[in-house]
């Protein structure tokens, strides 16, 4: 399959971009307090400036980096920092699992470039658009991509060089601009009560299992509300 | 050397968990029972990301509510049932957010 031209309401490279830049640009601005203490908390732990850097242009996972630069100022061995890679990344594995049949038709260049930058937000902006155009759209998650990925590293980069002058970024409450775009795009998704019972399992689990599985609970609330969803949606067919 | 090496290693392990099921070798049809397990991951993901940022829970059982986050999260929630773009909502959400934490704040 060769990967589909940009849809009617986004005709034309400039106008995916902007479709695109549109669709991230909250979650990107909601991430930057986030790479630039990413960049800081790196320097911290004892990288080099370039290494601090190449830590977000390789790595591209904000969790997963403040967590191992946590650890490795702490005095963390590197088994230990990469068991817990995985953990906090595992939700990835449900990111690539729910959208593994729009892409897998697709030429290996785009699976790889699309799984490099398969991030919460980008997973976020792609089932939305999925959801809203009734199709998976490539370019439109490509270009979310590469954007995301842009301000993620310039965030970082901002970090590295001036991550001193910049105390209590991370207590301005920006990161309130996450819970505002997962609220915005989750509520208009909740049309039945399976969805809900779904959501609001996941709600209770992911909070209940934080203080003792604190790199996996997102995937253990995740997996219970979609099993919830499931069950009920399969039971009220039944019935 | 040591810090480039784990370097490398996290983005392995980072990038393996985002490409494996887009592996032509873990590849399966999806029956139309597996869709509609899947259908509800996208809600369930994001409730699980952004839930926890607004309430914890001590290990001694008791639950804390960030109250700014949780008043803000409920404006937003209301500003995404009138069916306005995304962007918007997130938008105003976001001022409402510094309103009420200028509010608390003084």
């Amino acid at each position: 399959m060769s990967v589909s031209a940009p849809r009617p309401e986004c005709t034309g490279r400039f106008t995916a971009f902007t479709c695109a830049f549109r669709d991230i640009l909250p979650l990107s601005l909601a991430v930057l307090p986030w790479g630039v203490l990413c960049g800081t908390m790196a320097i911290k732990a004892g990288f080099s400036p370039l290494q601090a850097q190449f830590f977000s242009l390789l790595v591209f996972a904000g969790a997963a980096q403040l967590s191992a630069s946590t650890m490795l100022a702490g005095g963390a061995g590197a088994v230990t920092v990469l068991g817990s890679t995985f953990a906090i990344t595992s939700q990835h594995l449900l990111y690539s699992f729910t959208i593994q049949r729009h892409v897998i038709a697709m030429p290996l260049r785009w699976r790889a470039a699309l799984a490099f930058l398969l991030t919460d937000e980008l997973f976020a902006v792609t089932m939305r658009r999925a959801e809203a155009e009734g199709d998976f759209d490539a370019w439109h998650a490509l270009l979310a991509g590469i954007i995301f990925y842009a301000f993620w590293n310039l965030a970082t980069l901002f970090g590295i060089l001036g991550g001193q002058y910049l105390a209590g970024l991370d207590h301005l409450g920006l990161d309130f601009a996450i819970v505002a775009t997962f609220v915005a795009m989750t509520v208009p998704a909740i049309r039945d009560r399976s969805m809900l019972a779904a959501a609001l399992c996941s709600a209770v689990v992911s909070v209940a299992s934080q203080p003792w599985f604190p790199d996996l609970h997102v995937v253990i609330g995740a997996l219970s509300g979609m099993v919830t969803g499931f069950a009920l949606e399969q039971t009220r067919k039944a019935a | 050397m040591t810090l480039w090496v784990l370097i490398l290693g996290m983005a392995l392990v980072v990038y393996l968990n985002r490409f494996s099921f887009f592996s032509r070798s873990l590849h399966f049809e999806p029956g139309p029972r597996l869709q509609s397990f899947l259908h509800f991951s996208t809600v369930s993901v994001l409730t699980a990301v952004w839930v926890p940022i607004v309430f914890g829970l001590g290990t001694d059982g008791r639950l804390t509510v960030n109250g700014v986050y949780a008043l803000s999260a409920l404006c937003v929630a209301g500003l995404a049932l009138l069916r306005v773009n995304t962007l918007l909502v997130v938008t105003l959400g976001m001022l409402c957010f510094f309103a009420i934490k200028h509010l608390v704040d003084a």
